[in-house]
């Protein structure tokens, strides 16, 4: 058995200097990739979709806008609780392209921050209800109590039917 | 008493000669062998990361991805193996050996072609190592994580839908034609390297397909059977039985059962049978050369000629093979075509293991010694690593895994490889030492003397005796972690990840009144008011556990503690029903975080506050006390 036959390992040996850039370049290339993929870790909700204020984000054959967000004293004529503050976000929507039993969610989002509904809130004419009901159409009033020391970080409203939405939006 | 000291020496001797080869090589080699291992550790992150990406758009595409990040690590450590024996000169050792023809080995041509003759028995016992299990178990991990849902392993469910069962069997039946079919097309086939490699990653593909899917169907089956009333008659026979015996066999049966299985296997298996099956395992690489050695040792002359009993038996089998006809010839090929694939795999690696394990008991000891060692210090760096880190919430951990485990695959594992290399080839040197034509590569300080048949025993004993000492030190120390504990007394502030605890001075009554009821007990109850703030974005349930001694309570009212959203602060009382003999200087409340995700949790923070109890506090007990309700802030 002559040498020649087990050149390949020998190769490796004599360019090791070679074989070790290569390595770590590999090894910083996937740090990369891994750390730039990790950017949105522990945030709770990773907008899919960002509709600009005032825009209406459709919904099959329906729509839904947010008009506005502004602050409530009391909710169902309860007050929030020491250095927090209501806001409340209104919508109109046109639910006519929702699937049959389908749902919404609705988080305010404020920074880095984001906020769940309080348990009840009230909807105006004609009535709209916490499950969205497919084919209505009209007004819906979502309320989140919120710190007030974050109120100026408020950006906008997370809708997630089946993917988070953000839908821009600053306190009025 | 000379056979104990000469045992000893020997074995001294085999371990510096392990350790000092391993640190010279590394010493030489570390460029090319760091470069590899970070090649083979950024295909193993890399196909991860791939892998969980891809599982919402195409997931029976992970399985491919997987497959080939898999091998691309294989390759690499293929090449570390290949590269240290040729430092060593193992290869210019087998040349003299006179095999002749039947020596020639597509292994010393190229790098492609040991990929294709080796992987595929490597790739078997590396995930009999549980190598894959563990690859695929990450993916599942980090896409469940990410996506919020485990859709991987429920698009692999074959079980889920019959479209996923259907596709799921074809498969699999198809990768096992492919296997057998795929030999005579190699032979014929104009590029032999790229089907091999095909061939390859067909097996690897398979592979994790049973793991991420096929396994259910398996346990589909096992779950039928075990509810099948045969298992019923076993039950019956076992009563049955005890009404034989003046003692419970069943139960006697059931016990030493659990010591073998549990106590006894996992400690042989762990400390004995791992390491020299991760020797044989780096022996693939060298193929039948190195058999071809064995032979030449033991029968002192050069291989070919029948004079073992197993050969003896070979040649009949061979004998009889030729001349089967019609049925049995019919049986025999059939044979061949589905077991065949035995031959490359578990055949192979038993031929290694046997290699390995007639090499003497000064080596064997030294090996399983240097292992353990090497493997004890592995576990160690990692402990010790993630306790410098302290506690943090799962985001950190999912972050910087690749690059705890580059610690592992790429630094420890790196010098394991080398080890095993080193071990293999002092091996093949003990047998070369024994013929006079095969000049070995690697001489022990204080060769094996010839040892009188009396004293074999000796030898083997006392390194039997050393070797499991160092097992057991080994195995008692810890290497499991489990949360980092922070302390603290009522009125102390204490961080558990991304959030704060703090308790006030407890309550013990006989009864207490909530919800508008008055709720009694035999013990005592215990009222801790606490404290909740989530400062930051994310925050999560926390739950409140009173410990005293050996025992753990968990609130009456709820088996959840109080928990803050994010930027608020709750203060709620939490009552606990105690056992009065509990309520001492050791009670204590334990608030674990469990963060953005319920389910995975890495190394956390764990708060325990004491109560400052004592045991006269169960008879100055109130005998009533209200429950106050709970109070929200913004902070």
């Amino acid at each position: 058995m002559t040498g020649q036959n087990f050149s390949w390992p020998q190769r490796l040996a004599s360019r090791g200097a070679r074989m070790l850039l290569i390595g770590v370049l590999a090894a910083l290339l996937a740090s990369g990739a891994w750390l730039y993929l990790a950017r949105n870790d522990g945030r709770r909700f990773v907008p899919a979709t960002v509709v600009a204020a005032g825009q209406t984000y459709r919904l099959g054959t329906g729509s839904i806008r947010l008009n506005r967000l502004y602050l409530t004293e009391k909710v169902d004529g309860w007050p929030p609780v020491n250095q927090a503050s209501f806001v409340t976000a209104e919508l109109r929507a046109d639910l006519s392209g929702l699937p049959s039993g389908q749902s919404c969610l609705f988080f305010l989002q404020a920074g880095e921050y984001s906020f769940a509904s309080v348990p009840s809130y009230a909807s105006l004419d004609p009535p709209l209800y916490g499950r969205c009901e497919p084919g209505a159409l009209g007004t819906i009033q979502v309320s989140f109590e919120v710190p007030s020391r974050l109120l100026d970080k408020v950006d906008g409203l997370i809708l997630i039917i089946d993917e988070p939405v953000l839908m821009a939006g600053r306190i009025s | 008493m000379l056979a104990v000291q000469n045992a000893v020496s020997e074995l001294g001797s085999e371990l510096r000669l392990l350790a000092g080869t391993t640190a010279a090589t590394l010493g030489r080699l570390w460029m090319p062998l760091l470069g590899l291992m970070l090649l083979g550790w950024s295909a193993n992150e890399g196909s991860i990361l791939l892998a969980a990406e891809i599982v919402p758009v195409w997931p029976w595409g992970v399985v491919v991805v997987l497959a080939i990040g898999m091998i691309a690590q294989l390759a690499t450590i293929l090449a570390v193996l290949r590269l240290v024996s040729g430092h060593l000169g193992v290869p210019e050792m087998l040349a003299t050996t006179s095999m002749g023809p039947a020596g020639e080995d597509q292994r010393d041509t190229g790098l492609l072609q040991l990929l294709t003759v080796s992987l595929l028995p490597f790739l078997a016992i590396y995930a009999a190592f549980g190598f894959v299990r563990d690859y695929a178990a990450r993916v599942t991990i980090l896409s469940g994580y990410r996506r919020g849902s485990p859709e991987l392993l429920s698009a692999l469910n074959p079980l889920q839908s019959p479209t996923t069962m259907t596709w799921m069997l074809v498969i699999l039946a198809a990768g096992y034609l492919f296997k057998k079919l795929i030999d005579p097309w190699l032979a014929r086939s104009k590029h032999p390297l790229l089907l091999g490699l095909v061939q390859v990653v067909v097996e690897a593909s398979l592979a994790f397909v049973v793991l991420l899917g096929g396994f259910r169907i398996y346990e589909a089956i096992d779950l039928w059977q075990s509810e099948r009333a045969f298992w019923g008659w076993i039950d019956q026979a076992a009563q049955w039985s005890r009404t034989l015996l003046p003692f419970d066999l069943p139960a006697a049966i059931a016990l030493a059962w659990a010591v073998l299985v549990r106590q006894v296997g996992p400690f042989l298996f762990d400390g004995v049978g791992r390491p020299l099956l991760w020797l044989a395992m780096a022996g693939l690489v060298f193929g039948p050369r190195a058999l071809s050695l064995a032979e030449l040792w033991q029968l002192g002359e050069p291989a070919g000629e029948i004079t073992t009993r197993r050969e003896r038996i070979l040649a009949k089998l061979r004998q009889d093979t030729e001349r089967a006809r019609g049925v049995r010839l019919v049986a025999l090929k059939a044979q061949r075509f589905f077991f065949g694939g035995v031959d490359a795999t578990v055949l192979g690696a038993w031929q290694s293991l046997r290699l390995v394990l007639r090499a003497g008991w000064p080596f064997l000891g030294a090996f399983v010694i240097a292992f353990t060692v090497l493997d004890f210090s592995a576990d160690q760096l990692d402990l010790w690593v993630t306790r410098l880190l302290g506690g943090q919430p799962i985001r950190f951990w999912i972050r910087v895994y690749p690059f705890l485990d580059l610690l592992h695959l790429v630094v420890m594992m790196g010098i394991t490889w080398v080890l095993l290399t080193v071990a293999y080839s002092r091996a093949m040197s003990i047998f070369a030492a024994r013929t006079d034509e095969v000049e070995p590569v690697l001489v022990a300080a204080a060769p094996g003397r010839k040892t009188a048949l009396r004293d074999v025993g000796t030898k083997a004993i006392t390194v039997a005796v050393i070797t499991g000492l160092v097992l057991v030190a080994a195995s008692a120390v810890p290497t499991k972690l489990g949360d980092e504990i922070n302390t603290a007394q009522v009125l102390t502030s204490v961080g558990i990840n991304d959030q704060q605890v703090l308790i006030d001075k407890p309550r013990v009554a006989k009864s207490v009144q909530m919800y508008g009821k008055t709720v009694t007990t035999a013990g005592v109850f215990v009222v801790v008011p606490a404290v909740v703030h989530t400062p930051g974005p994310v925050g999560g349930l926390v739950s409140a556990q009173l410990v005293s001694g050996q025992n753990t309570y968990l609130p009456v009212d709820s088996a959840l503690a109080p928990t803050a959203s994010p930027g608020f602060v709750l203060l709620e009382e939490i009552v606990f029903e105690v056992d009065p003999a509990d309520v001492n200087a050791d009670a204590r409340v334990r608030f674990t975080p469990y963060g953005e995700d319920p389910v995975l949790q890495g190394y956390r923070e764990v708060a325990e506050l004491w109560l400052g109890l004592s045991p006269d506090r169960v008879g100055d007990a109130l005998a009533t006390t209200e429950i106050a309700a709970s109070q929200r802030m913004a902070k």
